[in-house]
């Protein structure tokens, strides 16, 4: 029933790793493999993204596991 | 996933509890959105063991999108009323927990499930009464009757005898597209109408039924959210 977060996201074909200051919360997290542009913990800017792009958002609300 | 813009939150820290509310026991959410902050769905861990779900969910999320903001009146009440405290750390209950700090592990955090259990200690130690809402949160489509597809957006796979769904007459293969009035994505957001029932109000339901639209009316009894 509990598919992981990251197979799900892997299934999705997410691609990027987020840069800079998120890199501990991505090894945490264990998202190393993927990639793609997730905003990790600034729902502010990915508001901002998606108002630049005029692009819907999904927010995945999931804590380290 | 290109057609999204993608954010993954990992604490309750300085969460808007406005706009994310959920159903807290969950391990796992997604909420589908847009940059004014309205709700296009929401869907849940429980749905995730076929993923085709969630792929069918984000693209009901686009097509309510391309209809931005001519639907925003469906929309609306996807979004609860103001909640009493406006993010987790506000719950009195939680103020042990400290200052909204950046979080890297698990320790530190405002977990989604403190949410629940930290609003339900604070109006005890309020000596408020505890609304039934509160006492059995979030009840799942099933409390009516209702059994969904985790492979459609919210397709009847089966209904309890005597149960408020066959007694509105809702059939298996029913694709649910309004429940409450409110364009449905998932398993989630029936179960959001559900939670946020004003009780007694019956529950409109809009279905395609053999490719043809039907209506249906959910009435629910006294009680039904605890029984």
């Amino acid at each position: 029933m509990k598919t992981s977060l990251l197979a799900i996201l892997a299934l999705l074909a997410l691609p990027a790793p987020p840069a800079g200051d998120k890199e501990k919360l991505r090894e945490a997290l264990g998202d190393q493999a993927l990639v793609g542009p997730w905003i990790y913990d600034d729902l502010e800017a990915g508001i901002a993204e998606a108002a630049r792009t005029r692009k819907p958002l999904m927010v995945v609300l999931r804590c380290v596991p | 996933m290109d057609r999204f813009v993608c954010v993954r939150i990992v604490q309750g820290w300085g969460l808007d509890l406005a706009v994310f509310q959920f159903d807290w026991r969950q391990a796992w959410m997604v909420f589908l959105m847009n940059a004014d902050r309205a709700l296009y769905g929401r869907y849940d861990a429980r749905e995730a063991d076929d993923l085709i779900g969630l792929r069918k969910a984000m693209e009901g999320a686009l097509e309510l999108h391309d209809l931005w903001p001519a639907n925003k009146p469906d929309l609306a009440k996807k979004v609860g009323p103001a909640p009493r405290w406006k993010a987790p750390e506000e719950i009195p209950a939680l103020q042990e927990k400290g200052k909204p700090r950046a979080v890297v592990g698990r320790d530190g955090c405002i977990h989604c499930h403190n949410v629940l259990e930290g609003t339900t200690k604070s109006i005890k130690a309020l000596g408020e009464p505890m609304p039934e809402r509160y006492l059995a949160p979030y009840p799942t489509p099933q409390r009516v009757g209702i059994m969904l597809s985790t492979k459609e957006r919210a397709t009847v796979t089966d209904i309890d005898r005597r149960s408020p769904a066959e007694k509105a007459g809702l059939i298996v293969g029913d694709r649910i597209l309004k429940f409450g009035g409110q364009p449905i994505l998932s398993w989630a957001d029936v179960q959001w109408v559900l939670y946020m029932n004003p009780d007694p109000e019956p529950i409109g339901v809009d279905v395609e039924r053999d490719g043809k639209p039907a209506t249906a009316t959910l009435v629910l009894p006294a009680g039904w959210r605890t029984r």
